[in-house]
C-alpha cells in the first residue's frame, strides 16, 4: 500500500510543474478603471486603464487603451507592456460615473464568468475620470492602487460606504427583491476620498446618497451595528456613540393595495460631544435631547425613502421582507420595485442616552 | 482476486467516497434550476428513496449470507450462463465507460478552471494510471486508501463556518418550489448524485462477517445526504436564488470567496483535493467492472484492468466538449439508475424463487 501511496503522491504533485507561471514575467493587474467616452471620434467606446505594480522600481505603471468591449482590452493593453498581463490579482474595479449610468452588468459579468478573477474584487464608482484618478502623481502616495484598496476597506468598516464586490453586486442585481449599491470615490485636491453611496436601478446608477446620510442607510440595512453618529443643525451639534442597535422591519399587507412597513430602530449609547444650549445634566433636558436625535434620524430615514420612491428603486431590500409575507403569484404581480410607492413606511426610532461623559 | 476481507466499518468510507463526486460542485445550481425556491427540500425524499434501495441490498446480503451475487445468479437456473455471460460483459464495459466519463468530466472542469494550458489527455492518462494501480491492488487496499482520502478531504466541510456571517435566512423566502423546471427530470438528476451505494452489492464476499454490516452503508449514505444538504442550504443562504440559477459551479464560487490574511484562492487547493475523492469513485466503478469481467474472461487481474481501462478510454475518446461530456454522463447515469434499481430486485426475485423451489 505504501508503494501505491508513493506513486499517487508523485503523480499528484507532478502536474504542478506543467502549467508554469514565472512571477518576474507577469504583470499583475491590480486595479482596472473603465469609463465611457462620450465625445470625439471614439464616442461610445470604452476607455480602459490598468495599473500594475512594478517590482524593480517599487512603483506602479498605468496603461490606457480605447476598446469596444472590455475583453478586448487585454490584447491592446498587453501590447504596451513587456509583462504578461494576468487578471488573477485584480483587487478593485473602478467604474466611471458615465459608464455606471449607462449600465455595468456586461462588465461585471465578464469578471464573474472568468474562472481566474475572484468574486471578492472590490467595485466602486469614480465621480471623476478613472484614468485621471489612477495616473495622477500623488506625492504622498507611493502606489495609488493600494491606497484605493485600503480606503475602500477602511471606509466600509466605518460604515460610510458599502463594501461592494462582484459577488455582492451580482447577488443584488440578479435578485428581484433588491437593487444593488456601490461606493463612490472621487479625486480631491490632496488625494482620494470616499463620497457616499451610489444607488442603482438594475445595473444603472440612478442617484447618490451623501456620506453623512450613508450611516443612516446602513442603520436601515442592519449592517451598522455600533459606532458614532453625528447629528447637527444650525443650533446644535451632537456626537452620539451607540453600543447596541436593534433593528426590525415589520411588513403588514393592507386590505387594498396598501402595504405598511414599520421600521424600528432601538439604540443605546453615550453622548460624546454636545454643542448647543441644552443643559445635559438635567434629566428632562436629556430626554428632550433624545427626542431631538430620534426626530432627526427619522427625518433622514424619510429622506432616503423619498429618494428611493422617486427613482422607483429598492436598495434597502424591503422587497425581501415583502416576499416573506406574500404568496408567489402576488409577489410576481407586484412588479417590485416599481411599486415601492405603495409602501407606507413608518420609521420609529428610540434613543436612550446611558451616560454623558467624563465631565458634568 | 484477493480473498482478503475487510471490516464492515470501511463500508462507510467506500459508500460515501463513491457517492460524492464532481456533482457536489454543481448540486446547488442543479437543485435551484430544477426545483426552484427552497429546492433543497427535495434532497430529503430522494435520499429516503436511495435508502430504500440500500435496504434492498441489505436484504440480499442477509438472505445470501454474505456470498457473492454472481453465485446466486449463476446457480439459479441450469442454462442461465447463456444469458448471464453476455450480460456481464455488457455491464462490465458499461461501468468502465461510466467511470472514465466521470473522470473526464472532472478533468475537463479542472483544466478549464486551474490548468488552462495543459492538455486534457495528460490528466486523463494520469487518472488512468492511478486507477490501474488502485484497482489491481485489491479491494482491501482500496478500502484502506479510501479511508485515508476521506480524512484528507472531509475537514473541508468546516469551511462552511466561514460563511455564517454572510448567511441570511431572508434569502430563502417562503416560496416552495416556485419557478421550477422539469420537476421529474430533476428528481432523476438528483438521484444520480446519490448513486454509488450500489457498488456494495458486489462487496459481499469481501466483508468480514459481523453483526449489522449494513449499518455502515446507511451511515455513509446519511453522511452524503448531510453534506449535500448543508452545502445546498449554505448556497441558498449565501446567494440570491436568481444568482444560484446563474452560477454553473456555485460551490466553487463559494470556495473562491474564502480569503484569509495569509492565504487566498483556496478553491484550487480544495478542488484538487477533491480529486482524491473522485479517484475512489472511478476506482470503485472500474473495480465492479473488473469483478464482473473476471466472471466471463479468465485473464489475470492486471490484464483485465488494463483492457477495461483502454476500452473505456477509447469509447469516450470522441467526447470532448463540456456539453458532450455532460449529456453523455447524464445518459450513462440514467442507465446506472435503472441498474441500481433493477439489479437488486432481480437478485431478490432469484433468491425468493430458489427458496420456494427448496420448500417445494
Amino acid at each position: 500500500m505504501s508503494r501505491i501511496l508513493l506513486i499517487i503522491l508523485i503523480l499528484l504533485v507532478l502536474p504542478g510543474c506543467r502549467d508554469q507561471k514565472i512571477v518576474e514575467e507577469l504583470g499583475f493587474i491590480h486595479t482596472i478603471g473603465y469609463e465611457l467616452i462620450e465625445e470625439g471620434e471614439n464616442s461610445g467606446k470604452l476607455e480602459v486603464t490598468i495599473s500594475l505594480p512594478v517590482a524593480e522600481t517599487l512603483k506602479q505603471q498605468t496603461i490606457t487603451t480605447v476598446v469596444e468591449t472590455s475583453k478586448e482590452s487585454r490584447i491592446f493593453l498587453s501590447k504596451k507592456t513587456d509583462k504578461n498581463l494576468v487578471s488573477g490579482q485584480v483587487r478593485s474595479i473602478l467604474i466611471g460615473e458615465k459608464l455606471a449610468e449607462k449600465g455595468v452588468w456586461d462588465l461585471i459579468d465578464t469578471f464573474y464568468r472568468d474562472p481566474v478573477s475572484r468574486p471578492t474584487v472590490k467595485l466602486s464608482i469614480v465621480k471623476s475620470n478613472p484614468k485621471q484618478l489612477l495616473s495622477k502623481d500623488y506625492p504622498e502616495y507611493k502606489m495609488v492602487d493600494t491606497v484605493i484598496e485600503n480606503l475602500l476597506k477602511k471606509e466600509a468598516r466605518l460604515n460610510t460606504i458599502p463594501e461592494m464586490d462582484i459577488h455582492k453586486f451580482a447577488k443584488d442585481y440578479l435578485d428581484d427583491a433588491i437593487d444593488p449599491i456601490a461606493p463612490i470615490i472621487l479625486q480631491s485636491e490632496d488625494g482620494i476620498m470616499s463620497d457616499g453611496i451610489g444607488l442603482f436601478s438594475g445595473d444603472q446608477l440612478k442617484t447618490t446618497i451623501p456620506a453623512i446620510q450613508a450611516r443612516i442607510f446602513f442603520l436601515l440595512t442592519g449592517e451598522f451595528k455600533e459606532g458614532d453618529l453625528l447629528i447637527k443643525n444650525e443650533e446644535e451639534k451632537v456626537l452620539f456613540s451607540f453600543l447596541t442597535n436593534k433593528r426590525s422591519i415589520d411588513v403588514t399587507l393592507g386590505d387594498k393595495e396598501e402595504i405598511d412597513a414599520k421600521l424600528s430602530i432601538d439604540f443605546k449609547g453615550f453622548l460624546l460631544e454636545y454643542q448647543g444650549n441644552k443643559d445635559i445634566t438635567n434629566e428632562k433636558e436629556i430626554e428632550a435631547l433624545e427626542n431631538y436625535i430620534q426626530e432627526n434620524i427619522e427625518n433622514q430615514i424619510r429622506d432616503i425613502l423619498e429618494t428611493m420612491k422617486e427613482h422607483q428603486i429598492d436598495n434597502l431590500g424591503l422587497g425581501k421582507y415583502l416576499k416573506q409575507k406574500m404568496d408567489y403569484q402576488t409577489w410576481k404581480n407586484l412588479d417590485w420595485p416599481k411599486t415601492i410607492d405603495r409602501v407606507n413606511v413608518t420609521p420609529s426610532v428610540t434613543v436612550k442616552i446611558i451616560d454623558t461623559g467624563m465631565v458634568k | 482476486m484477493q480473498t482478503e476481507k475487510f471490516k464492515p466499518f470501511y463500508l462507510f468510507f467506500i459508500t460515501y467516497m463513491t457517492q460524492t463526486g464532481i456533482v457536489l460542485f454543481m448540486l446547488p445550481n442543479m437543485i435551484a434550476n430544477y426545483f426552484g425556491y427552497n429546492g433543497w427540500l427535495m434532497i430529503i425524499p430522494i435520499s429516503v428513496f436511495a435508502m430504500i434501495q440500500i435496504g434492498l441490498i441489505a436484504g440480499i446480503y442477509y438472505f445470501n449470507k454474505g456470498s457473492s451475487i454472481f453465485q446466486t445468479i449463476e446457480t439459479s437456473f441450469s442454462k442461465v450462463n447463456i444469458i448471464a455471460k453476455p450480460l456481464y460483459l455488457c455491464l462490465s464495459i458499461f461501468w468502465s465507460v461510466l467511470s472514465i466519463t466521470v473522470a473526464k468530466q472532472y478533468v475537463h472542469v479542472m483544466k478549464f478552471l486551474y490548468f488552462p494550458q495543459t492538455n486534457i489527455q495528460w490528466f486523463v492518462l494520469l487518472t488512468l494510471i492511478l486507477t490501474y494501480y488502485l484497482v489491481t491492488s485489491g479491494i482491501v487496499t482500496i478500502a484502506h486508501v479510501s479511508t485515508l482520502f476521506f480524512f484528507l478531504s472531509a475537514p473541508m466541510i468546516f469551511l462552511l463556518i466561514y460563511f455564517v456571517p454572510d448567511f441570511s435566512f431572508l434569502q430563502f423566502s417562503t416560496f416552495v418550489f416556485n419557478e421550477h423546471n422539469d420537476f421529474y427530470g430533476g428528481m432523476i438528476e438528483l438521484y444520480t448524485a446519490f448513486l454509488g451505494f450500489e457498488v456494495t452489492l458486489f462487496l459481499f464476499p469481501y466483508i468480514k462477517k459481523e453483526k449489522k454490516v449494513f449499518k455502515y452503508v446507511f451511515l455513509g449514505h446519511l453522511y452524503t445526504t448531510l453534506l449535500y444538504l448543508s452545502v445546498t442550504i449554505f448556497c441558498y443562504g449565501f446567494n440570491s436564488f436568481q444568482q444560484l440559477n446563474y452560477q454553473v459551479y456555485p460551490v466553487i464560487n463559494l470556495l473562491q470567496y474564502i480569503e484569509f490574511d495569509f492565504i487566498e484562492r483556496l478553491d484550487s487547493v480544495f478542488f484538487i483535493l477533491f480529486y482524491l475523492k473522485l479517484l475512489i469513485t472511478i476506482t470503485m466503478y472500474i473495480w465492479i467492472s473488473l469483478v464482473t469481467f473476471k466472471r466471463v474472461v479468465k485473464w489475470s487481474v492486471q490484464r483485465s484492468a488494463f483492457v477495461l481501462l483502454v476500452v473505456g478510454y477509447l469509447v469516450t475518446l470522441p467526447f470532448v466538449t463540456k456539453n458532450e461530456l455532460t449529456s453523455l454522463l447524464s445518459l450513462l447515469a440514467k442507465v446506472q439508475i435503472l441498474i441500481s434499481i433493477f439489479l437488486p430486485l432481480l437478485v431478490l426475485t432469484i433468491i425468493f424463487l430458489k427458496r420456494r423451489r427448496k420448500h417445494v
